[in-house]
């Protein structure tokens, strides 16, 4: 990978639009777009599932996020993550991260798997074990949604390394249903924690309302 | 790296191209989705529809020096870009008809980029009127259909046809936001287009006069005068008074008034203040409802409105006072005063009026743009090029 002397996200020159901080870390975005891009460690639990988002869901992570992945900027693939790779590190060091899948299409087309490129960085082992066999729409989160999510993937067993704890990773958490449904393809007792660079606002607010756990399923 | 410009946008500085996993692409343009080097496919357009008819009609027949300027579009575009340089309300969008009849019938895809989204549609209704072909606004909500005869854009939209390619462009007003200042919307544009461009400007840049054969047009269609502003010197404190005296006698003598100020923090005080007396409304970029407070504008409902640049052009009002509070403030250049000073006078029925620019400080972009209004009402018309200038 190339050093780019601007920023990823603005564009201006990096030299004199950085912190001191910035500066000594590298980092490849201007103090203006650090700033926008804030963190916001949030931890809730959907069901079995331990689910962790680093960002802010709000405009500006949304936009960055739809230029990495619709407008398959790559560059952008350090950018997310890099201020909490290093606490990612030194939690899940012994670890396996297992890959949100990305359907066949989408992968051709980009060329690059989106979520795997973002936790690249953290250092540990990545495996993509699922595939998707058909797209569904994700949007709702209802319970026949999610079993129609889990049917529309598989995963290969072979490639899940043994006695290692497994963690599940993916972009972001809207509803939350992919990773539910690829916590019940492995079982639940194998599969207890997963990590997103954000959780969408509608999920913290329902965690918050406490609504999450009456959802029947 | 395959070959160092973006097929897109034609950047070529190196800083913003990075290699992914399936090459090089472009940063610059990243925003309308990737794009990498070594795609340099040239698609077709579909086949033209054999029996097109592609005259023009208007309900008003163009004046003599609208006719000359037209017929010269037609001969200059053949060999450069041509700039139409134009006074506000001269009829540019007319002057056009010509060379678009003359491009269908030589069955030649040509379209219209345009920097604002409500500008697109409103002509796409008016080309629609004047021509039978298929008339096709492309722009934010209207993305569906990009098939037709006349395409009428937005500046971004460009970016849909850099493989298809137009055989000319016709920009409208490259010197507003966003296309001007913008190397991205430009490299877009020019890589969209494989002949040459036609610009119609009223203020237009020392770039665009080098470049290009300029046709000068300096008369409206009503053959009066373009009002020339007046600039008045005051000290801040007194500048309330004189812009509430101003209105009073506007509105003692019925005519509806449009005061522009620099910012939107100023718009809303100077509604604050002048709205105790007068039934006026304030537009800038954050009000929900502009496109109601103009209709109430245009049907005289209110007596005035006081407005930030988002005026400055695109917009027709009948017999209106223009007045600049702040004219020499950083926010207004002397383009911006010279489209300000062309909203007055636009109809044959008030083709005079008053335009005031109340100034603080002594100010040589309102000097330039008193000057420009001058040179253009002492010249009407004439035909140059980059050679001879």
């Amino acid at each position: 990978m190339q050093t780019t002397q601007r920023c990823l996200l603005c564009q201006v020159k990096l030299n004199d639009t950085q912190s001191l901080i910035q500066y000594i870390v590298k980092d490849c975005l201007c103090a203006v777009c650090r700033r926008s891009l804030k963190i916001k460690r949030k931890t809730i639990q959907i069901h079995d599932l331990k689910l962790t988002g680093f960002y802010e869901y709000d405009a500006f992570f949304s936009d960055c996020l739809i230029q990495y992945k619709e407008c398959m900027d790559e560059a952008l693939q350090d950018m997310f993550l890099s201020e909490v790779k290093d606490w990612i590190f030194l939690h899940y060091y012994h670890c396996v991260f297992l890959c949100a899948p990305s359907s066949e299409e989408a992968l051709a087309k980009r060329g690059f798997h989106h979520v795997k490129k973002m936790f690249e960085q953290c250092g540990i082992p990545i495996v993509e074990c699922f595939k998707k066999i058909e797209d569904v729409n994700q949007k709702t989160g209802s319970l026949s949604k999610r079993k129609e999510i889990a049917k529309s993937m598989i995963v290969d067993e072979t490639m899940i390394p043994k006695g290692k704890k497994l963690i599940l990773i993916d972009d972001i958490a809207t509803t939350g249903s992919t990773l539910l449904a690829m916590q019940e393809l492995l079982g639940k007792d194998r599969v207890k924690e997963a990590l997103c660079t954000a959780i969408h606002p509608k999920l913290l607010s329902d965690f918050d309302k406490r609504r999450i756990h009456r959802r029947i399923y | 790296m395959e070959q160092n410009r973006c097929p897109r946008c034609g950047n070529t500085d190196i800083d913003l191209f990075y290699q992914g996993s399936k090459g090089w692409y472009c940063r610059a343009c990243i925003k309308f989705s990737r794009v990498l080097l070594s795609e340099t496919r040239q698609e077709n357009w579909d086949d033209y529809p054999a029996d097109l008819d592609s005259e023009y009609r208007l309900n008003f027949e163009l004046t003599d020096h609208q006719k000359i300027i037209s017929r010269q579009i037609c001969k200059q575009m053949k060999e450069k870009d041509v700039l139409v340089w134009a006074v506000t309300g001269a009829g540019k969008t007319e002057l056009c008809m010509e060379f678009i009849q003359q491009c269908l019938n030589q069955k030649k895809r040509v379209a219209i980029v345009i920097a604002r989204r409500q500008v697109v549609l409103e002509l796409a209704e008016r080309f629609q009127q004047a021509f039978q072909c298929k008339v096709i606004p492309v722009c934010e909500g209207y993305t569906r259909d990009i098939d037709g005869d006349l395409l009428i854009m937005t500046a971004h939209q460009c970016y849909r046809f850099f493989e298809k390619k137009f055989d000319h462009i016709i920009v409208d007003e490259p010197d507003a936001f966003p296309y001007d200042g913008n190397p991205v919307l430009q490299g877009i544009v020019r890589n969209s287009c494989k002949g040459t461009m036609l610009y119609l400007s009223a203020t237009p840049d020392s770039k665009l006069l080098e470049n290009c054969h300029v046709l000068q047009l300096f008369s409206r269609p009503h053959g009066y005068n373009l009002p020339v502003p007046v600039s008045v010197y005051c000290l801040p404190v007194f500048s309330y008074f004189y812009v509430f005296c101003w209105v009073l006698n506007r509105v003692k003598q019925g005519i509806p008034f449009l005061i522009f100020v620099p910012t939107i923090k100023d718009a809303h005080r100077m509604t604050v203040f002048l709205k105790c007396r007068f039934n006026v409304k304030c537009c800038t970029s954050k009000t929900k409802d502009k496109d109601g407070i103009i209709t109430k504008m245009k049907q005289k409902k209110i007596s005035g409105m006081i407005c930030t640049t988002i005026l400055e052009r695109g917009v027709t009002f009948e017999g209106i006072d223009v007045c600049v509070w702040n004219a020499d403030h950083l926010t207004f250049s002397s383009a911006s005063l010279i489209q300000i000073a062309g909203r007055v006078g636009r109809k044959a029925s008030r083709p005079d009026g008053d335009c005031l620019f109340l100034c603080f400080s002594r100010s040589r972009k309102v000097d330039e743009s008193i000057q420009m209004i001058n040179y253009a009402n002492n010249t009407k018309m004439s035909i140059m090029s980059s050679e001879t200038q």
